[in-house]
């Protein structure tokens, strides 16, 4: 079954469904800032609805979504970039004010959330802001979305050994971090 | 469909055997998440709106009507000028064919092309002597078997044509 057997209905059914992976992983692509990653997904569901992304069946239809969200924050980001530079030619900002690698942590997050979140979520969210970009994804596909890394390859657009690297590489550094940050 | 089949174990990565602390996090991540999921049938409803007047005008409307897309944003920065240069080189050659058209030396070399195909045309009488003799080999292709008419014996007959009576 490929986009353009499906009803609309059906496409928003299967959209509905995957909804909260969907934006799990538009805040992984976004630095965990919710209103760049509904933004994100917005987009994505424009596309989408409009088949102006189109599926071709080459992998599951949420690999497919994953990768059109990762695609769309990609181009975001760089359409901030791009915006930043030209206000930075012009002399009214810094681009630092206006963009950054990876935005910081939400530090209300936890305070709005309250007090029964688990306190290993901020801890986690602080030491994925520590890893590559790569790494981030493969480890957020794999552990958070339970995908295989030949699906998450899929989803990032990389080979499978290329995802495998990234996946060993981030899960090492990904201890090591939460390893120091560990309350004595 | 070979992707939805579930994966063997060992292609799981070991997520849940090796790594449980891991996995342990990212599931906490993921229930703190899920808190702050947008309604998605909101979402949905806008994107929906949204599409229809993508497929209705052609082109995908931007969120905030204020701010144009890049893109375009560089179509007007180019087109125009672009556009404005081209009209005014196809208005200047227009004016500049026509112009030379009408002009009176236009005029005189129509009549005189007429007048040199007329019988009454002046030809020079010296013009014969510009042709050599033998000039029509350098402008025909002799044909195989024929042999050339120069070089025939005018008293042998003639191959292909009819019988020659002596005058005498």
């Amino acid at each position: 079954m490929s986009l353009t057997d499906l009803t609309d209905e059906e496409l928003e059914a299967r959209l509905v469904a995957l909804h909260a992976d969907s934006f799990g992983w538009a805040l992984n692509c976004c630095g965990h800032d919710d209103a760049e990653a509904e933004d994100v997904l917005q987009t994505t569901y424009v596309k989408i609805l409009s088949r102006r992304a189109t599926w071709a069946e080459r992998s599951s239809f949420r690999t497919w979504v994953f990768g059109v969200i990762r695609f769309t924050a990609l181009e975001r980001g760089r359409r901030e970039r791009a915006l930043a530079r030209r206000a930075e030619r012009a002399g009214r900002l810094d681009p630092d004010d206006l963009v950054g690698t990876v935005p910081a942590p939400d530090e209300d997050l936890d305070v709005r959330i309250g007090a029964a979140a688990n306190p290993q979520a901020p801890r986690l969210r602080e030491a994925l802001a520590a890893v590559s970009d790569r790494q981030r994804e493969v480890l957020h596909l794999v552990f958070y979305q339970d995908m295989t890394v030949a699906e998450a390859a899929d989803a990032m657009g990389v080979s499978v050994g290329s995802a495998r690297t990234h996946y060993h590489r981030g899960k090492e550094r990904l201890r090591a971090l939460l390893a120091v940050e560990e309350p004595a | 469909m070979s992707h939805s089949s579930t994966p063997p174990d060992s292609e799981r990565n070991g997520a849940d055997s090796r790594d449980p602390a891991l996995r342990e996090a990212f599931q906490a991540l993921k229930a703190e998440d899920r808190t702050r999921v947008p309604d998605a049938a909101s979402m949905l409803a806008r994107a929906r709106a949204a599409a229809d007047s993508t497929s209705s005008t052609g082109t995908p409307q931007s969120p905030n009507p204020d701010v144009v897309p890049l893109r375009r944003r560089g179509a007007l920065r180019w087109g125009v000028p672009g556009l404005s240069v081209a009209l005014a080189a196809a208005v200047a050659t227009v004016l500049l064919m026509d112009r030379a058209a009408t002009t009176p030396d236009a005029d005189f070399e129509r009549v005189v092309e007429a007048w040199s195909t007329t019988g009454g045309a002046w030809r020079s009488p010296t013009d014969d002597l510009l042709r050599p003799p033998g000039d029509e080999l350098l402008r025909t292709v002799p044909r195989i078997g024929g042999g050339s008419s120069l070089s025939r014996d005018p008293r042998a007959p003639r191959p292909d044509g009819p019988e020659r009576e002596s005058p005498s």
